[in-house]
C-alpha cells in the first residue's frame, strides 16, 4: 500500500512539475517571440496601444492612411480628447474587424474611426494576399484567439506565390524572426513584452513634399458594387459594431482618389448609412481643410506633417461637433498627455526643419 | 510531413494522447493508424500499395515457412523431411529474391540502365534506355531489409511467423523508423509494438530530451554545416586545397549530426510511446580502426549485413568448397582468411550498393572500407614490425588519439564520395585538394566566404564543441541519466537552454529549406 501511495505521490509530483515546466516554457516562448520581432512603425503603434493607461475617447483604426494622417497629440492639444491611431502598414480590409476586437480588450472608446481605404481598393488590391500585409498586423498583435482567428482567415486565402500558406509559421512567428538573433539591440529589449509607450500615440511622421494630383470627384454619384467577398467583410464589420454598441465613423481620407474608387465609396457610404453610422470622404473637404496638392503630401497616398496638421484639425473639429466627447485638458489624470505633447511638439519642430522637397 | 516540422510535433503529441487513453490491448492499433496517416502524408496511395504488397508477400511466405517448420518439428520421415526442407528453402529464396527485385526495380533501376547505356556507348552502339522515373516509396530500402530479415528469421526459426498480417504491417511501417531506420528485428520488436505500454513519465521525459537533442544536432549543426559543404562541393575549382579538406570533414560531421540526430529523434519519439528501439550510433569517431567504426556507425545495418549476408555467404556450400581448396593448397591460415575476404567483399559491395545504386556509393561507402579493412589485416604483420622498430608505445593516450584521428580521416575520405555528383567528380575534387596548399585561408577571412557569417560560424564551432563534450560524457554512461540526478534548477536550465538554442539558432522556417535527412535518400 505504502509503495502504491508513494508511486501515486510521485506521479502527482511529476504532473505538477511538468505543468510548471510547460507554463514556464510558454511564458518564455512568448517573451522570446516578442523579443525577436522587428520594431517598425506598425509594431510601435500597436505595442503603444497596449501600453495605454488612460481612457481613450477615440480610436482610429486602419492602415498607413490612418497613422500618417491623424495626429492624436495635436487633437489632444486642440480639442482636449484623447485618441490613438491603432494602425499598421499595408492594412487590408481583413484587418478591420480583428483591430476592432483588439482595441475593445483594453479600452471602451466613445468613438471608433474606421479608415476604409482598404475596402475601397479591395477588389483591385493584391495586398490582401501578401504575406507582408498579413504579418503587419498578425506579428504585432499579442498572442490571443483574435490573432489566431485573423491568421486562420487570411493565410489560407494567400495567393501570392511568395506567401507561405503554412499557418503555423504565422502563429509561431518566431519561425520567421529567430534569424534576427544577431540583430538584437537594447531597443529590442524594450519590446520584449510587446508593450511600449508611444509619445505620438501611433502617429507616423512623414517629412517629404511631393506634388500630387487631387481629383474633384464630388460630382460622381454612381455606385460601384463590391464583390461578394468585399461586401461580406463590410457587413461583418458593421454587424460587429452594432453588436458591441460601438459608435463608429467611417472615413476615406484625402489622397489621389481614382474616379472608380469614388464609385466604390459611394456604394460603401450607402451601406454604412443604412446601419445608422456616419461616413465622410474628406476628399470633398480638401478646400475646407486648406489641403494643398503641392506642399501637404508625402506621396499620392499619404500626407506629410503639414497635411496631417490640417487633416487632424478638420476631422478633430468634425468629431467634436458631431459626437459628445468631453474636454479633458486640465484633468490631473491626463497630465502625462501634456508631457507627451511637449515631446511630440519638439519632434514636429525638428521634422519641419528637415523637410525634403521632391 | 517532415520530421522537423511543427506538423510532425503536433502529430506526435496527438498520437501520444490517443495512445495512452486507449485501452492497453488496442494501443498497437493506434500505432498502426498513426503510421498509416504518416505514410500517406509523405507518400501516395500507390506507394502505400507497394509497401502493403511487399508486406503481404513476406507475411504469406513466412506463414508458409512457419507451417513447414511446425510439420518438421512434429516429426516426419526422412523423405518427407527432405522434401519439406527443400520446399522451405525455395520459398525463402523466391520470397527474398522478389523483395530484392522490387527494391532494385523501383529504386536502383538507374544503376543498371545507366551502366547498360554506358557499355553500349563504349562499344559504339548506343542503346539509349530511358529511366522510368517511378515514384519510389520513402523508406523502401529500410522496410525491404526489415522484411527480408523477417522472412529469414522465420526460416531459420529464430522467430515465429506473425499470424496477424495487420500486425506485421505495423512492424514494417512503424512511423518513427519508416524513413531512415533503424533496422529492427521482428523478435525484438514484437513485444515492444504489440503489447501496449503503460504511461511512464520517465519515458516521456527521457524520450522528449532525446528528441530535442536530435533536433539540435539536425537544425543547429547539420543544416549549418550543409551551407559550407554545399559551397565547397559546388565549386571545388575555386574552393581548392585545404578548402576541400574542410568540405570533406564538414560533410562527415554533417552526415553524423544529420543521421545520428534523426536517430535520436526517432528513438526519443518511440521512447515516449514506451517502445525501445535499437541504438544505431555509439560515438563512432572514438573508433580506433575502420572495423570498429562500423560497429559504432549505423550499427543496425552492420548487424543486419553480418547476420543476413556475411554469415550465410560464409556458410554456403560454394564458400565451404573454396575454404577447403584454400586450406589444401595455401595452408590453414589461408583456408580461414580467403573465404572470409570473399564474404566480406559480398557484404561491402552490398553495403555500397544499398546506400545508392551508383558507383560512387559502391566505391566510397562499400569497397573503400573493404580494401582498407582487408588491406589492414593483410599488412598487420608489417605494421606491427614498423611500430616495434620505431618503438612506438601503443598503450598510451597519444597512440589512441592518433588511431582515432587516422580512422576519422579515412572514414571522412570514403564518405566524401557520397556527396560528390559522381565518383569522377569526387576524384577531381580530391585532386584539387591535394595539388594546392593554401594554409592562409585560415587567416585571411576566407572562411567567412563559405556561406556562413562570422556569427553563424561561431555558433557552429560552439555547437560542435557541445557535441564533443556530450560524446565525451557518453563514454561513461547515459547523459540523460546523469542529468536526471542533478538538481531541478540545473536540469531545467539545461533543458531550456537546449530548447531555446534550437528555436533561436536552428536553421528552419521561411527562407530555409530544411534538407531532408541524408539517410532518408538511401
Amino acid at each position: 500500500m505504502e509503495i502504491k501511495e508513494k508511486s501515486k505521490l510521485k506521479s502527482k509530483l511529476w504532473i505538477l512539475r511538468f505543468t510548471i515546466f510547460i507554463v514556464m516554457f510558454g511564458y518564455l516562448f512568448v517573451r522570446v517571440s516578442y523579443l525577436f520581432k522587428p520594431v517598425d512603425y506598425s509594431r510601435k503603434s500597436i505595442s503603444g496601444y497596449y501600453a495605454l493607461e488612460e481612457e481613450i475617447d477615440v480610436v482610429y483604426i486602419g492602415g498607413s492612411s490612418c497613422m500618417t494622417y491623424w495626429a492624436p497629440m495635436q487633437a489632444w492639444n486642440e480639442f482636449g480628447f484623447t485618441s490613438y491611431s491603432f494602425a499598421h502598414e499595408s492594412a487590408t480590409a481583413y484587418s478591420i474587424k480583428p483591430s476592432l476586437i483588439e482595441i475593445k480588450k483594453t479600452q471602451s472608446p466613445d468613438l471608433v474611426v474606421i479608415d476604409v481605404i482598404s475596402l475601397g481598393r479591395f477588389e483591385n488590391s493584391r495586398k490582401k494576399y501578401e504575406e507582408v500585409a498579413i504579418r503587419k498586423l498578425a506579428d504585432n498583435l499579442n498572442y490571443s484567439l483574435n490573432r489566431l482567428d485573423y491568421i486562420n482567415t487570411t493565410v489560407p486565402s494567400a495567393m501570392d506565390s511568395k506567401s507561405s500558406k503554412n499557418q503555423l509559421e504565422y502563429v509561431f512567428d518566431i519561425a520567421k524572426y529567430h534569424t534576427r538573433w544577431n540583430q538584437l539591440s537594447m531597443n529590442s529589449l524594450l519590446y520584449s513584452d510587446n508593450v511600449n509607450h508611444s509619445v505620438s500615440k501611433g502617429y507616423k511622421l512623414l517629412t517629404k513634399v511631393t506634388p500630387i494630383e487631387l481629383n474633384d470627384n464630388k460630382n460622381i454619384t454612381q455606385e460601384k458594387e463590391f464583390s461578394k467577398e468585399g461586401k461580406e467583410i463590410l457587413i461583418e464589420v458593421l454587424e460587429y459594431c452594432k453588436s458591441e454598441n460601438l459608435n463608429a465613423l467611417f472615413v476615406t481620407n484625402s489622397h489621389t482618389e481614382a474616379p472608380e474608387h469614388r464609385q466604390t465609396y459611394n456604394y460603401l457610404s450607402r451601406i454604412v448609412k443604412s446601419y445608422g453610422y456616419d461616413y465622410i470622404n474628406t476628399n470633398d473637404y480638401n478646400d475646407t481643410m486648406g489641403l494643398k496638392a503641392n506642399g501637404d503630401f508625402n506621396d499620392r497616398n499619404h500626407v506629410n506633417i503639414f497635411g496631417a496638421e490640417k487633416y487632424t484639425s478638420f476631422l478633430g473639429g468634425y468629431i467634436k461637433n458631431n459626437y459628445l466627447i468631453s474636454d479633458k485638458r486640465g484633468e490631473e489624470s491626463f497630465s502625462s498627455w501634456n508631457q507627451d505633447h511637449i515631446k511630440w511638439s519638439e519632434e514636429v519642430k525638428k521634422a519641419k526643419k528637415d523637410i525634403k522637397t521632391n | 510531413m517532415s520530421v522537423v516540422s511543427m506538423t510532425f510535433f503536433i502529430f506526435v503529441i496527438i498520437s501520444l494522447i490517443v495512445y495512452y487513453i486507449t485501452p492497453l490491448r488496442f494501443r498497437w492499433i493506434v500505432l498502426l493508424g498513426a503510421s498509416g496517416y504518416f505514410f500517406l502524408k509523405v507518400c501516395s496511395i500507390k506507394q502505400l500499395a507497394v509497401l502493403v504488397t511487399m508486406c503481404l508477400l513476406a507475411y504469406g511466405s513466412a506463414f508458409w515457412i512457419d507451417k513447414i517448420n511446425n510439420e518438421l518439428k512434429n516429426g516426419v520421415d526422412s523423405v518427407l523431411k527432405k522434401s519439406l526442407e527443400s520446399r522451405k528453402k525455395w520459398i525463402t529464396r523466391i520470397a527474398v529474391t522478389i523483395e530484392i527485385l522490387i527494391l532494385i526495380i523501383l529504386q536502383d533501376n538507374a544503376f543498371f540502365i545507366n551502366n547498360i547505356n554506358s557499355v553500349g556507348k563504349l562499344m559504339g552502339s548506343p542503346i539509349g534506355l530511358e529511366l522510368p522515373g517511378w515514384a519510389v516509396p520513402l523508406g523502401i530500402s529500410y522496410f525491404t531489409l526489415i522484411l527480408i530479415g523477417y522472412i529469414l528469421d522465420v526460416s531459420w526459426e529464430t522467430s515465429k511467423a506473425q499470424k496477424n498480417p495487420v500486425k506485421l504491417l505495423l512492424f514494417t511501417s512503424f512511423f518513427p523508423q519508416m524513413i531512415s531506420g533503424p533496422l529492427t528485428r521482428y523478435h525484438d520488436m514484437q513485444n515492444e509494438l504489440f503489447n501496449g505500454h503503460r504511461f511512464d513519465h520517465n519515458n516521456i521525459a527521457f524520450g522528449g530530451q532525446r528528441f530535442l537533442w536530435g533536433l539540435f544536432k539536425k537544425l543547429v549543426i547539420a543544416e549549418r554545416l550543409s551551407v559550407i559543404v554545399s559551397t565547397i562541393y559546388g565549386d571545388f575549382y575555386t574552393y581548392n586545397g585545404l578548402f576541400v579538406f574542410i568540405g570533406v570533414i564538414g560533410y562527415t560531421l554533417q552526415v553524423y549530426a544529420d543521421f545520428s540526430g534523426y536517430m535520436d529523434m526517432i528513438i526519443g519519439v518511440s521512447q515516449m510511446f514506451g517502445i525501445k528501439m535499437p541504438e544505431n550510433f555509439n560515438t563512432p569517431f572514438y573508433a580506433t580502426n575502420l572495423s570498429e567504426v562500423w560497429r559504432r556507425w549505423h550499427m543496425t545495418l552492420g548487424f543486419w549485413v553480418k547476420d543476413y549476408i556475411l554469415y550465410p555467404v560464409l556458410k554456403s556450400s560454394f564458400i565451404q568448397k573454396i575454404a577447403k581448396y584454400s586450406k589444401k593448397h595455401f595452408g590453414k591460415n589461408a583456408g580461414k582468411k580467403i573465404p572470409t575476404y570473399i564474404g566480406m567483399f559480398c557484404t561491402w559491395f552490398f553495403v555500397g550498393f544499398w546506400h545508392g545504386g551508383s558507383w560512387k556509393y559502391i566505391l566510397g561507402s562499400g569497397l573503400f572500407f573493404y580494401i582498407m579493412i582487408v588491406g589492414g589485416q593483410i599488412l598487420e604483420p608489417v605494421f606491427k614490425k614498423f611500430i616495434q622498430w620505431l618503438r612506438i608505445n601503443t598503450e598510451c593516450f597519444s597512440w589512441r588519439l592518433f588511431q582515432r584521428l587516422r580512422t576519422f580521416f579515412l572514414f571522412a575520405a570514403s564518405v566524401s564520395f557520397g556527396r560528390a555528383a559522381s565518383a569522377i567528380q569526387a576524384a577531381k575534387m580530391w585532386k584539387n585538394g591535394i595539388t594546392t596548399f593554401n594554409p592562409l585561408i585560415f587567416f585571411d577571412k576566407s572562411l567567412y566566404k563559405l556561406g556562413l557569417s562570422q556569427e553563424n560560424l561561431l555558433v557552429l564551432v560552439f555547437s560542435l564543441g557541445v557535441l564533443f563534450v556530450v560524446s565525451l560524457l557518453q563514454q561513461t554512461g547515459s547523459v540523460r541519466e546523469k542529468l536526471s540526478k542533478q538538481n531541478l534548477v540545473f536540469r531545467w536550465l539545461v533543458l531550456f537552454t537546449l530548447i531555446f538554442s534550437i528555436i533561436i539558432f536552428g536553421f528552419y522556417g521561411p527562407g530555409y529549406n530544411v534538407s531532408e535527412f541524408i539517410y532518408g535518400g538511401f
